[in-house]
């Protein structure tokens, strides 16, 4: 089971989202090239409807599980948390949508760094609490490539 | 939902075998409280929600993102620029998936502000699942 290094309001000092947008409230010990990150889906998310998590939710929510390992990174440099924007969505699938009361856990791979581009492997896990353990045995419900620009 | 007053449709209509929907974004979503504090973004996946919606409409029932083999974001889209946004769909007929998944469509689209195209998507979108 890995250490959770952050969670919920500390995430805060990571990412430049704020409420009601924030789709991360875990962020676990990384080891790199990995970054592990949770979400624990409740009822008020304004990416439900009608106890289902969207696509655009999922999407989000590993969009921001990035921008969460950027932040880390640039914290460890003593710089900046800076906003970071989706350039590229590639090959993104969604097995199924993660339901209200679920936990939702992503594993972030740094495949390239060029400049301020950045490209990741994200992948999503239903999984019944926090424990990323738990989600590398099982099948991504979601998984995507995706390009970020950091402003 | 965030997407019921996110945007409206000014205007429906179509071009060959498309349809383009006249939007405008509501400045006053929930979403800018959040992306981002005092400098309003609107965001990516948003952007991919209209999609979705406009493509909704255009089928008559609601749809749901399954793939996307490629999006990519051109332009940043913000609620300064919240007129003439254009959003052009092309869904091609239904793909028959297994029972499980229901109806599967392909779509092309993209998202112009003005002349500028600032989205481009293709993908495929599945009917939405209901209450497990």
């Amino acid at each position: 089971m890995r250490a959770i290094l952050l969670r919920e309001e500390q995430i805060k000092s990571l990412i430049c989202q704020r409420e009601p947008v924030i789709l991360i409230d875990t962020f676990f010990k990384p080891a790199d090239p990995e970054y592990y990150t949770g979400l624990k889906i409740l009822p008020g998310n304004i990416f439900c409807r009608e106890g289902i998590f969207s696509a655009e939710g999922v999407i989000e929510h590993m969009a921001q599980s990035s921008a969460a390992m950027l932040g880390y990174l640039a914290a460890g440099r003593n710089e900046q948390v800076k906003t970071s924007y989706i350039g590229e969505i590639r090959d993104f699938e969604l097995v199924d949508n993660p339901r209200t009361g679920d936990f939702l856990e992503t594993i972030i791979e740094i495949l390239s760094e060029v400049m301020d581009v950045i490209l990741v492997r994200a992948e999503s896990y239903v999984v019944s609490e926090p424990v990323v353990s738990e989600a590398v045995v099982s099948k991504p419900i979601a998984s995507c490539k995706m390009k970020l620009v950091i402003n | 939902m965030w997407i019921d007053n996110y945007f409206t449709i000014n205007r429906k209509s179509g071009i060959e075998n498309a349809d383009i929907y006249d939007v405008e974004l509501n400045p006053d979503s929930e979403i800018y409280r959040g992306h981002f504090p005092g400098e309003p973004v609107s965001p990516g996946v948003c952007s991919i929600g209209m999609i979705v919606a406009c493509a909704s409409r255009s089928i008559g029932s609601p749809l749901e993102i399954r793939k996307i083999s490629r999006c990519r974001f051109l332009s940043v889209i913000s609620p300064q620029n919240r007129q003439d946004l254009r959003i052009r769909i092309e869904l091609t007929d239904a793909i028959l998936a297994d029972e499980k998944q229901g109806k599967m469509y392909q779509i092309e689209a993209s998202i112009k502000y003005k002349e500028l195209v600032c989205l481009s998507l293709k993908g495929e979108l599945a009917e939405r699942p209901g209450k497990a």
